[in-house]
């Protein structure tokens, strides 16, 4: 009987023990068809609902966009990238962008780019000197996402790419915008000075501000360098329906890039050197304009492990120009920026903390975030931003615009 | 006569011996790491994720990967093609089996920009599976120290167990057990130990065929035992004849499908 029993118990045993241990098998055979999922085109129809809590009011913004990529044929994609949004604030209006609309060729080590697209050609988070030919959309001030602010141009990229080695040459045929928010709006202490500047008004799309671009690029192991010389204009819009923009002014320069992967460390650095435009006030309160030499370089590190993620930035801008710039993103000036942030729940909450502060003026931001996917579908952001500095420094500027904000994206 | 005695059974005992032991834990895994982690070494291919909650709530992912192998350099570059919010982003593993080092790359369409990923990353989920970076690419080999344990069969296919004892900047596992199959060089499975020496995730093969003349595992899981989550990996299709080059596989093409 004892030995019946004492049998029965270790069979029981090593059956729970073999149940807990047998792995549950998914049954894929009627999830995965034949068909490439990556043909066709994938289309992602997407709604979004920010509130933002400002000292001086409440803004509430809806949008709605659709993203696209069609494979065309084995060589060629097509990419669109429309948002059609709707503000209910000091300054409401209606708003549709065309982000990125372009063709995308690629045969063997080439490829070419046609149309509305996003070019970044720099590496750093908050300040990158090699990437000034890009044009920025700040038309909705700065809020958590402080990196996503490229706006699409009309461009040709053109990128040959060996192992190893790439050279991209870059063709844009007129000038685009800077974009900054309407008047009225809590972002919109820049738009007062563009709408003064010499010569803004209206402007045509001109083909005699076109620009153009040349990148060389080695990759070597952990190591990546880049090298580029630009050439080409640069204005500043007012994101309101008057249109007023200043006329296109010359920004040239040559840039280096590196990055490099150490370990757990990623170390990036980027310098510019050449020409821009800067609009200043002369002894008699007019608005002058001068082009003098800039130097912009930015450094930075990278540490992530497990979950967490840190990164400082060192950045400083500096003109060879005595006389101070009217718009301080141009002035000179030093940042120290870090970001960290911890990832939990295989990456589905994101809890991030980041700050930016100049070296002068104790001009400041900080922006605690934190995001959460519920469901690949659904996702909710909550976070506040808060700038401090003096008023005619670029953050200390919006210290009225420190704001809670929340935000609910969802895919149709 | 009595020499013939003695040579004749050493001979064949070492030619046994051999047989068993004559690869070392480097040369199986040297073996094993030609190819990726689905036993792809050169093709298009393209496949279904399914991740599995405890509460029994599923993710689906659809990804297409390109591998290619020439002589020390290895590359995968992966896209995402489903679902809608991580469409576009793509990731980039390079090694050079020579120098012993990897590197990874990664494309978020939202930011615009690849950024190199620092190997303290490789521990970090892939696209939110039980899956990590390293996983994938089989990085936790390098600088790793090797033993060859004693062999297994598993459901009567012969398996050669290699024990990994990883450095911690590729991944948590204290240590690793694989027991590779003799016949295709696929995983059977894979033990990822703790540091109390408890199995916390396990990867399991579940379907395999050969496709031309590579074996690849058709289905295959990965069960994190402390979260109680599965990831399945499914290979939907795959096209070994693609011309590839390693020019498809640098940071600047990863935004480019």
């Amino acid at each position: 009987m004892t030995k019946f029993v004492l049998t029965f118990f270790v069979f029981f045993m090593a059956s729970a023990a073999s149940a807990t241990d047998e792995m549950p098998i998914i049954d894929m055979s009627q999830m995965v068809s034949e068909e490439a999922p990556s043909s066709g085109a994938v289309i992602r129809w997407q709604g979004q609902y920010s509130y933002k809590k400002f000292e001086s009011g409440d803004e509430a913004e809806a949008s709605f966009s659709m993203n696209s990529n069609g494979k065309l044929n084995p060589y060629m994609n097509a990419h669109l990238d429309v948002e059609l949004s709707a503000i209910d604030g000091d300054s409401s209006r209606l708003q549709n962008t065309i982000h990125q609309a372009f063709l995308d060729n690629s045969i063997g080590r080439y490829n070419f780019n046609i149309g509305i697209q996003k070019i970044d050609w720099g590496q750093m988070d908050f300040q990158s000197p090699a990437n000034l030919l890009a044009p920025l959309d700040l038309s909705r001030g700065i809020s958590g996402d402080v990196d996503s602010q490229v706006r699409g141009t009309a461009a040709l990229q053109f990128k040959m790419t060996f192992d190893g080695f790439f050279v991209e040459a870059l063709f844009r045929p007129f000038h685009t915008a800077h974009l900054f928010p309407g008047q009225g709006s809590p972002w919109d202490r820049a738009s007062a000075a563009i709408s003064q500047m010499p010569g803004a008004g209206v402007q045509n799309q001109d083909r005699q501000y076109g620009s153009q671009g040349l990148r060389l690029g080695l990759n070597l192991g952990t190591l990546g360098i880049r090298v580029m010389s630009y050439s080409g204009y640069e204005s500043f819009k007012i994101n309101d329906s008057d249109n007023v923009e200043t006329s296109p002014t010359e920004l040239s320069y040559n840039a280096l890039a590196m990055d490099l992967g150490l370990g757990p460390v990623v170390f990036k650095g980027e310098f510019a050197a050449g020409t821009r435009n800067v609009y200043y006030l002369n002894s008699l309160f007019q608005i002058q304009e001068e082009l003098p030499k800039f130097q912009n370089a930015s450094i930075a590190l990278d540490y992530g492990v497990d979950s967490l993620n840190f990164m400082l930035e060192l950045a400083s801008s500096k003109t060879d120009s005595d006389n101070k710039s009217l718009l301080p993103a141009q002035g000179d000036r030093g940042t120290i920026s870090t970001q960290s942030s911890i990832k939990l729940n295989n990456d589905d909450l994101v809890i991030s903390f980041i700050t930016q502060h100049a070296l002068e003026k104790g001009e400041q931001m900080l922006i605690l975030k934190g995001s959460n996917q519920f469901r690949d579908w659904l996702s909710v952001e909550l976070g506040y931003v808060d700038f401090a500095g003096e008023e005619e420094t670029l953050l200390g500027q919006y210290k009225k615009s420190s704001h809670f904000y929340s935000q609910l994206q969802f895919d149709l | 006569m009595m020499l013939q005695k003695m040579i004749i059974p050493t001979l064949l005992a070492m030619i046994i011996s051999l047989d068993a032991y004559g690869q070392s834990a480097k040369d199986i895994v040297d073996q094993y790491t030609r190819r990726n982690a689905l036993g792809i070494r050169n093709g298009v291919a393209n496949l279904k994720m399914v991740i599995k909650d405890k509460k029994g709530r599923t993710k689906s992912r659809d990804l297409k990967l390109k591998v290619f192998e020439k002589s020390s350099d290895k590359a995968s570059l992966v896209h995402v093609t489903k679902p809608a919010n991580l469409s576009g982003t793509a990731l980039l593993f390079r090694e050079d089996t020579k120098k012993d080092s990897s590197q990874m790359h990664l494309y978020l369409p939202k930011f615009g920009k690849v950024r190199r990923i620092g190997d303290g990353q490789k521990k970090s989920p892939f696209v939110s599976s039980d899956f990590t970076y390293g996983d994938m690419d089989g990085s936790y080999f390098n600088g790793a120290k090797l033993n060859r344990l004693e062999d297994k069969t598993v459901s009567g296919f012969p398996c050669f167990q290699v024990e990994v004892f990883p450095l911690k900047t590729y991944t948590v596992a204290k240590r690793v057990v694989l027991l590779i199959r003799k016949d295709s060089y696929l995983a059977d499975s894979i033990q990822y130990f703790d540091k109390a020496d408890k199995v916390y995730k396990l990867f399991k093969l579940v379907k395999w065929e050969k496709s031309g003349e590579q074996w690849i595992a058709s289905q295959s899981q990965m069960w994190n035992k402390k979260k109680n989550s599965i990831t399945a990996i499914a290979i939907a299709n795959i096209d070994a004849k693609q011309k590839l080059n390693l020019s498809m596989f640098t940071p600047e093409r990863m935004k480019n499908d």
